[in-house]
């Protein structure tokens, strides 16, 4: 990654603080959509870590390259995968937000606004996914 | 082989779905005898039977139709099928000159385009050295230095894996200088782009086992 460029550093910084990201998104998730305990549990719960956790793993070479069609064709994938189990879109789309929320509590306010604009571009291809449907 | 041609790899294809669907080896196995028998080559049955189902499986798999479980067994079957196929069409034949090593960026699954390619190369005479997934980059690089190959194949299939593709060309760059050999690259994020290949610093890249096949044999000159 390069270090130079305001990419490679949000790239950098999302490989380093994945973990913790991962853990506050899915926090903020579930307090922000209790039902998902009970219509999940302990599991569900578990799983939803393990997926956030994958979404920043696609994050980070979408940005490094400054590429953002590899992010966006891997949420349209991810949202597939979890419709086909019964999670929904808004759900999805939900812990896209929430990423981007832990995103600007810790990364630089440059960085973090490379971040988003490459969640905003996994938004913006659910929405039109969403209309289409 | 001129059956080769009228041979339809369609119909071969939909049993062998079905077969490692169900997680049946024996029949999986019969089906590609058969399809050997109908006079399939080993390129037409890796790419127009073995590619196409793994292919479906994973979407099976993503469309909730199989478990995890389902899935790695029908991979299993498949590798297990691509050596017994491989075995019926091996010959002793070699130029015994151009040499290549393949490796996968991917620290786990996933190895087998890269496999494809290896045994579509024996076939064509040359020399392959396949290390599959997970091999240290310190440990590649003293494997290059040592065989000297014509070229290095390496793969993703998965865009997390790229930053680790990238740190092994630059690993090969580094230690072998203008003396380093070919490296191509393959895997799902290079046919979604291309003209990533060349930024992460490889020289070529291929839509399929048969077209870098070609694409090498165009490159690498066989006598030297």
């Amino acid at each position: 990654m390069d270090s130079v460029t305001v990419e490679g550093r949000a790239a950098a910084e999302l490989l380093a603080r994945k973990t913790s990201l991962a853990q506050t998104a899915t926090d903020a998730l579930y307090a922000d959509m209790p039902e998902l305990t009970t219509r999940y549990g302990a599991v569900g719960r578990e799983r939803c870590l393990e997926d956030i956790r994958y979404t920043i793993d696609h994050l980070i070479p979408a940005i490094d390259l400054t590429q953002p069609s590899m992010f966006t064709a891997y949420v349209g994938w991810l949202d597939d995968l979890l419709r086909a189990r019964n999670v929904s879109t808004r759900e999805v789309i939900r812990s896209l937000e929430l990423i981007e929320q832990a995103v600007r509590n810790e990364l630089a306010p440059d960085e973090a606004n490379v971040v988003a604009s490459f969640l905003r571009a996994g938004l913006d291809s659910l929405g039109a996914v969403r209309r289409e449907g | 082989m001129t059956v080769a041609a009228e041979a339809n790899p369609a119909e071969h294809y939909a049993a062998y779905l079905g077969a490692i669907r169900s997680g049946d080896r024996r029949r999986a196995f019969q089906i590609i005898d058969e399809a050997r028998d109908a006079g399939l080559d080993l390129a037409a049955i890796y790419l127009g039977v073995f590619q196409p189902a793994l292919r479906e499986i994973g979407s099976l798999w993503q469309n909730n139709e199989l478990t995890v479980a389902e899935e790695h067994l029908a991979t299993a079957i498949t590798q297990a099928a691509m050596a017994r196929a491989y075995e019926r069409a091996f010959t002793w034949r070699t130029d015994g000159s151009r040499k290549l090593i393949a490796a996968c960026a991917d620290v786990e699954r996933h190895e087998v385009g890269l496999r494809m390619l290896c045994d579509l190369l024996d076939l064509e005479g040359w020399h392959t050295t396949y290390l599959g997934a997970a091999v240290p980059i310190d440990s590649l690089v003293a494997m290059v230095r040592r065989l000297r190959p014509d070229v290095v194949a390496l793969s993703a299939a998965l865009s997390p894996h790229l930053p680790r593709l990238r740190a092994m060309i630059a690993a090969i760059r580094d230690a072998l200088g203008d003396t380093r050999p070919l490296i191509m690259v393959g895997g799902r994020p290079f046919l979604d782009d291309p003209s990533l290949a060349e930024r992460l610093g490889a020289d070529l890249t291929a839509q399929n086992a048969t077209d870098a096949v070609r694409l090498l044999g165009e490159r690498v000159s066989r006598a030297r």
